[in-house]
């Protein structure tokens, strides 16, 4: 026999977006009151990593004098973990310091007493023990590549640990299923935000999609995409889509992604994640089939055990199983 | 390896759902009474009473908030735990270049805000949101209509829509509080 549940959709303003909680398979209010703790811990997560608010431990860690520890919640401290994992993959095509010239372009607000040089990079973030964090040198870290994914996560983790059996999170494009169906998504034209290019079915997996969105249509963007080792934006009209296991790890990737084009596949492959294109409504689909898929074995493994080991870390910070075997 | 190559289709189809005179993109999430329900508890009671603003209002609540007061009527009622006054609840309208927006607001009794909600989502590209005779033909819809609003909402990726006009509307009903009905 069929059961029939109610399908519960929310949606607030939170990460300077729309953050919409669609959730399944149990009583409504048990998913209302689900949705509502989901929707706390993204407000949390805002007002930590906001790089808007005086609040925040990002305002804080930037204007803290150079050089001295700063003690952050776990939370700031695990995006900025993982964050230096994938600056270290892609050698510094994402990189959170990005944000010092964010602010002197004036794409975002100057939230630093002096404005830094552009000199630092990830490499000048020291990630110490008990959740504390050195900057060596003057920098303006922004969490917005990153942190909307994250904050999808955490709420996913949320639902799962009130009992939700299935459900999506969707901050405005970086969304993640979770639970045994499969959730189609549609992906905006990176040219026509009225015309769907892609349809990706999601199953337990996140989607993100990182674009310059041709601003003749008008279509609010969340700001321009600036690679970060010469600090020149990525042109309009493109769009990079990455799908992976955690929304922060899809989210990251797709910046790389657009930076990188079709050189992004090995990075890709190493989060084991996919990923397309879309250039002037032509869409590109990464090549992450591994290169040794045919080469045998052993090859295979080698490169199969590096995967699991990170996708499994992964899930083990975003289900916060033993978070406390990586301090 | 089939999953490296099958997880995705390429198409170009428009991401509206319904036809509602136009292509819309639409979702309802909450109606008003789920709303007040959620966001003030099942025991509370609401008493409509909107608050009709003159032109000597309306001016002021632009000034303090930089933002403009189109309507002259806002809809709002008063919510009581037994006879303590427990808030306010407030429903608006915010629109953007492609995107029109139902929201609910919880005041506390203090005018601080509690909580949003978005109660209806629209979005559209051509020409319709900047029509009011557009926007009229979705009053009423918003109180549990039986209008299919919610069926088939596709999940999207993609641009990022910005709640900036969320930001501005609740900017506003502070200054409206403000205005209106903080004591004093």
């Amino acid at each position: 026999m069929r059961k029939c549940y109610t399908r519960v959709r929310r949606a607030r303003p939170l990460l300077g977006t729309l953050v919409e909680i669609s959730l399944a398979g149990q009583a409504e209010r048990e998913l209302h009151e689900a949705a509502n703790a989901a929707f706390a811990e993204i407000a949390r997560i805002h007002e930590l990593m906001s790089v808007h608010s005086m609040e925040s431990d990002v305002y804080r860690m930037n204007n803290a004098p150079v050089g001295r520890a700063v003690l952050v919640d776990e939370r700031t401290w695990q995006v900025l973990d993982l964050a230096a994992e994938i600056s270290h993959a892609s050698n510094g095509v994402f990189d959170v310091t990005v944000g010092a010239a964010m602010m002197a372009r004036g794409d975002l607000p100057r939230m630093v007493n002096n404005l830094p040089g552009g000199n630092a990079t990830y490499r000048n973030i020291e990630l110490l023990s008990e959740f504390r964090v050195r900057l060596q040198c003057a920098m303006a870290i922004d969490l917005g590549g990153i942190a909307k994914g994250y904050a999808v996560d955490s709420a996913v983790r949320v639902l799962r640990e009130g009992g939700v059996p299935e459900g999506c999170v969707n901050a405005g494009g970086d969304l993640r299923a979770f639970g045994d169906e499969a959730l189609t998504v549609q992906v905006r034209d990176p040219l026509d935000p009225a015309i769907a290019c892609a349809e990706v079915d999601l199953c337990d997996c996140a989607l993100a999609t990182s674009a310059g969105y041709a601003s003749s249509k008008g279509y609010n963007t969340s700001g321009v995409v600036l690679d970060p080792r010469a600090n020149t934006e990525v042109g309009t009209g493109c769009s990079a889509s990455v799908r992976a296991a955690s929304c922060a790890v899809a989210d990251a990737l797709a910046k790389c992604a657009l930076i990188l084009g079709e050189k992004s596949a090995p990075l890709l492959r190493r989060f084991q994640a996919n990923g397309f294109l879309v250039h002037d409504k032509m869409p590109i689909v990464i090549d992450t089939v591994p290169v040794d898929a045919r080469a045998g074995p052993a090859a295979r493994d080698g490169i199969t055990q590096v995967d699991v080991g990170f996708a499994n870390r992964q899930s083990d910070i975003m289900f916060g199983k033993c978070t406390g075997a990586l301090l | 390896m089939s999953s490296h190559d099958d997880w995705v289709r390429f198409v170009s189809i428009p991401v509206a759902a319904v036809a509602v005179a136009g292509q819309v993109q639409a979702a309802q999430y909450l109606t008003v009474q789920q709303a007040q329900k959620l966001m003030f508890g099942k025991s509370a009671t609401f008493q409509r009473n909107d608050l009709v603003l003159d032109s000597k209002a309306m001016r002021a609540i632009r000034e303090a908030s930089g933002v403009r007061v189109e309507r002259s009527k806002q809809p709002l009622w008063e919510v009581r735990e037994g006879d303590q006054l427990n808030g306010y609840f407030i429903v608006d309208e915010v629109y953007g270049k492609h995107e029109y927006i139902t929201y609910a607001v919880a005041l506390g009794p203090d005018g601080r805000v509690r909580q949003i909600e978005i109660l209806v989502y629209r979005e559209s590209y051509g020409y319709e949101i900047r029509n009011p005779a557009w926007r009229a033909q979705f009053i009423g819809k918003k109180h549990g209509d039986p209008v299919t609003l919610d069926e088939d909402i596709k999940n999207i990726s993609g641009a990022t829509m910005s709640c900036r006009h969320i930001s501005e509307g609740v900017k506003r009903l502070l200054a409206t509080y403000e205005e209106m009905l903080h004591p004093g």
